[in-house]
């Protein structure tokens, strides 16, 4: 590899590599997303040409390999079903108007909704509202054209909002008592 | 809006946030490029830093055996009129037979080498390398490495000792606390291997990576030929090259990109020990290499010396 194209990987990596790593810990077990990331940006190195130089295109293709790669990663299939609830338990914001007790009810709330959505409609709406990508985005990480999608999106919302309807969200269960204290709010980048 | 897309967007985490996911984000930056460092030149077949092949020293004189020149010109491997599938498992238990001497401390395993790279639609270009390659690699795991490629560059480079010996730098200690057994060695392997695309490939990963250290004692090679024996998405084949008969070991990796990604060892049909690679991967390129000679020596040649003498 030449100095420029080393540059240029590890730019992307500090651009992109916690999202990923956030990503690709959704897909696998922790001690296996690490290796995942690392897999996804040896592609990117093998193929930096194809990767797109601006930034919010660049992401979306690094998101599409690290898939791609988990959905080889035999070992990542049998255990990852929960791994999602894990990552977003972990790493949660608190919003600066919540208390722990406020932030952690939503959290669980969340989670309860999204557990009773099919995988794909749950990885869908994970990409839109958690990862904050748009269509554009989140149909080159699923390989789907952005009409497709469209239209997976709407279906996945409207089966989102009868979960939240059959699951009283107004009374939500209480949260785990190891869950209680969220993370400290930050600020936040929102799409 | 959904209470539970808003809830998400409100709790998302930004990017500092999720950096901290890494326990050291800085190291894992350093490892990150190392490994596509590795990647690009071990898997587009820059290989400088890879040990190749076997050894068959059979002689006192510790002079390359005949039978290790395998290779004046061409690297063209003919498939058998109907390649038939290879019995390695037969291969395996004929190998582990085989006389064969064992690197002592103070004494360097030199493994000669001739490769062709063509490059493909993904390398940037399409140019073709040929080279000449010699590698010494010492009982204690230091491995020195001369490329000529005539009319362009005659280097020596002293590669970086690992920190610790591990299958793709095993020292003939570390090769030696492995089990002795098939079934033991798989059970070992699938305990501590990881990073590839799937468990498979990292298994045969490690065992190519053994292989082609050369640093195998005959039982401990045919061990390894039988886990490869029994190990998915690996076939044996009869071949022949300029006559000679052999064993062509094929394992397609998984691959991001549409077209596959091959990778071939030939084996010598009696000691198990591998005469040569072949590298195909997405886009059209491909690395074929062959050893040319191969031997145990009691000290290195002077350049070589020179060179390891300015490094310290």
């Amino acid at each position: 590899m030449t100095p420029d194209e080393t540059r240029r990987l590890g730019d992307l990596f500090d651009a992109h590599a916690g999202r990923l790593l956030a990503y690709a810990r959704r897909l696998a077990e922790a001690a296996d997303a690490e290796d995942l990331v690392s897999e996804a940006f040896c592609v990117a190195a093998a193929r930096l040409d194809d990767v797109p130089s601006e930034s919010d295109r660049a992401l979306p293709w690094l998101y599409a390999v690290v898939r791609k790669l988990a959905a080889n990663h035999r070992r990542s299939v049998v255990r990852r079903r929960d791994l999602w609830q894990g990552l977003l338990r972990e790493t949660w914001q608190q919003a600066a108007h919540q208390s722990g007790v406020e932030a952690a009810v939503a959290r669980e709330s969340a989670i309860s909704a999204l557990a009773a959505l099919t995988e794909a409609d749950r990885e869908l709406l994970l990409l839109i509202a958690w990862d904050g990508l748009d269509v554009q985005q989140a149909a080159v990480v699923l390989g789907v054209r952005p009409a497709t999608l469209h239209v997976r999106l709407h279906r996945a919302r409207a089966r989102l909002a009868a979960a939240e309807r059959s699951l009283d969200l107004d009374h939500p269960p209480p949260a785990p008592s190891s869950t209680l204290v969220a993370a400290p709010s930050t600020s936040r980048s929102t799409p | 809006m959904s209470t539970t897309i808003d809830r998400l967007r409100t709790a998302r985490p930004d990017d500092a946030a999720l950096r901290e996911l890494y326990v050291d984000p800085t190291a894992a930056r350093s490892a990150m490029l190392a490994s596509a460092h590795r990647a690009h030149r071990a898997h587009l077949s820059h290989r400088a830093s890879s040990r190749q092949t076997a050894r068959q020293r059979t002689r006192r004189t510790r002079r390359l055996g005949a039978a290790a020149v395998l290779l004046a010109g061409g690297l063209g491997v003919q498939a058998l009129a109907t390649p038939a599938q290879a019995d390695l498992g037969a291969l395996a238990a004929n190998a582990a037979q085989q006389p064969a001497d064992v690197l002592q401390p103070g004494e360097w395993l030199r493994v000669s080498t001739t490769s062709v790279q063509r490059n493909g639609l993904l390398d940037g270009n399409r140019d073709v390398y040929a080279q000449r390659r010699t590698i010494w690699t010492s009982w204690e795991g230091r491995v020195v490495v001369r490329e000529v490629r005539p009319g362009e560059y005659d280097t020596i480079s002293p590669l970086p000792v690992p920190a610790e010996p591990g299958y793709d730098s095993p020292t003939p200690a570390f090769i030696a606390a492995l089990p002795d057994s098939p079934t033991a060695l798989r059970d070992r392997l699938d305990r501590t291997v990881s990073g590839s695309n799937s468990h498979e490939e990292a298994v045969y990963v490690a065992l190519t990576d053994l292989l082609r250290s050369g640093l195998l004692p005959p039982e401990m090679l045919g061990t390894v030929l039988t886990v490869l024996d029994t190990l998915p998405g690996t076939s044996a084949e009869e071949v022949a090259e300029d006559g000679r008969a052999l064993v062509r070991l094929t394992y397609d990796h998984w691959s991001p990109v549409p077209s596959m990604w091959r990778e071939q060892t030939l084996l010598d049909p009696d000691t198990g020990r591998i005469v040569g690679e072949h590298e195909g991967w997405p886009g059209g390129g491909s690395y074929d290499s062959r050893v040319t000679g191969e031997s145990i020596v009691d000290e290195l040649p002077v350049r070589v010396r020179e060179v390891l003498a300015g490094e310290r």
